[in-house]
């Protein structure tokens, strides 16, 4: 690299966007000349100095807050959707908690939650799974669950007819115990398991993952835990659990 | 909500003021909510909450807005700046910390201000908010090549203007160029002669 390129390049390489080997070249030819030294001496110190003037006063106010929380209030009233697409149970407030407060992050999840997805995933991938109850009806299969399970069994409430019940069966995600619902949409299984919210961080974040072609989504809901696997793609999953 | 301090900062440096910056927040805020089915889970959600924010003040506030600057200056480059940062300064002290010294917050965010808004966009993501190239090309939706000669001729100048700036408040002795004029005339007469060649 000569002093050209140095110079060029000065940003990208300030900015993190050399790969090891260029950043190699880009360091010898700084060492051993002085101006091009000086020049990133210069860069660097110009934007420490510019990110302080900048950042300082980024502070949303108090009422900005509030301001945006009403109007996200607003969106949730069922009338205001623009797509209703797959709507249930799941206050829309998903879809909210995933943009004010988000753990999308894979690296973020906590342990408790990478292990019911693992979980449900094991579960949903077995696809010759007897059930303990066929029918098509909520009422049926929550009265199934009623004397079974130590906690409230609130089935998903799917607007749309093409998302179909086929029955449900115990099961265990890990040490909790779930009641296991399986789903049709559009001739694709879903696996839907409601469990004891403790199973879960306690927030109200919806937990993503993604494993060996699968989207997990967990999240609780008053009271209740869910998590819902699929191989539909992302996007459809967001919309069957927040719309 | 953890971004909203970043998207309002954005905001303020996009409008120029703070009541446009709460509105434009509070818009973008929710648009991602209705277009959140748009959004990819795994995919970074700042960046993703940036791009709407930048869509937004495009649709918006910009309409509003006839102001027209001229790009062709960010295209020259500086001579007087280089050949100061190039200068020793008297007292042992290095030219360039002399003019980063002198300078405060106001005035760089004043510097920013004048900026086309193109390349204070770039400008402002990458160094405030640390965005990688192919994240600010999303943001703005433009080629990366794009992003980085807009963050060249951005930071470029600006600088220039701080530069300036400092000159013009007396906070910094101007270098001048020495024997230029013969350099200049030199290049010009190769220049001439070239293009005679060529014309023959």
């Amino acid at each position: 690299m000569d002093c050209r390129e140095v110079q060029g390049f000065i940003h990208a390489f300030l900015d993190g966007e050399f790969d090891e080997e260029e950043r190699v070249v880009f360091s010898a030819h700084v060492r051993t000349c002085e101006g091009c030294r000086r020049r990133v001496e210069f860069e660097e110190s110009f934007r420490h100095k510019m990110r302080q003037s900048l950042v300082e006063e980024q502070r949303a106010p108090a009422a900005l807050r509030g301001r945006v929380r009403q109007a996200l209030a607003r969106e949730e009233r069922p009338e205001s959707w623009v797509i209703r697409g797959l709507r249930w149970m799941v206050p829309a407030a998903a879809a909210a908690a995933l943009l004010i407060g988000t753990v999308l992050s894979r690296q973020q999840e906590p342990k408790p939650s990478a292990n019911l997805a693992e979980s449900s995933i094991q579960w949903h991938r077995r696809t010759n799974l007897p059930l303990d109850v066929k029918a098509s009806s909520p009422e049926a299969v929550k009265g199934f669950f009623s004397d079974k399970v130590p906690f409230a069994v609130h089935l998903p409430a799917f607007k749309r007819k093409r998302v179909q019940l086929v029955g449900g069966r115990l099961a265990n995600l890990r040490e909790h115990e779930a009641a296991y619902l399986v789903y049709r949409v559009d001739g694709r299984r879903v696996s839907v398991f409601i469990f004891d919210k403790s199973a879960l961080p306690r927030d109200r974040h919806v937990h993503w993952q993604r494993l060996r072609g699968y989207n997990v989504a967990m999240f609780s809901s008053r009271g209740t835990g869910y998590a819902v696997a699929s191989d539909l793609d992302p996007e459809q999953m967001v919309r069957l659990i927040s719309w | 909500m953890p971004h909203l301090d970043a998207l309002y900062g954005m905001a303020v440096r996009l409008t120029g003021n703070e009541r446009d910056a709460e509105d434009l927040v509070q818009d973008t805020m929710v648009k991602a909510f209705r277009f959140f089915h748009r959004f990819q889970p795994g995919s970074n959600i700042k960046a993703w909450l940036f791009k709407v924010l930048v869509n937004t003040f495009y649709n918006t506030v910009r309409k509003h807005k006839n102001v027209q600057r001229l790009h062709a200056e960010a295209g020259e480059m500086d001579g007087h700046l280089d050949l100061f940062l190039a200068s020793a300064t008297t007292a042992g002290r290095r030219a360039e910390d002399e003019l980063l010294d002198r300078l405060a917050a106001e005035e760089i965010r004043s510097a920013m201000e004048e900026l086309p808004d193109e390349f204070r966009l770039a400008v402002i993501l990458s160094d405030v908010h640390d965005f990688t190239y192919k994240e600010i090309s999303e943001i703005i939706g433009c080629p990366v090549g794009t992003v980085m000669s807009r963050l060249h001729r951005g930071r470029r100048l600006l600088q220039r203007r701080l530069y300036e700036y400092a000159v013009e408040q007396g906070y910094i002795e101007p270098v001048q160029r020495e024997g230029s004029e013969a350099t200049d005339l030199e290049a010009y007469r190769r220049q001439r002669a070239r293009r005679r060649k060529e014309g023959k």
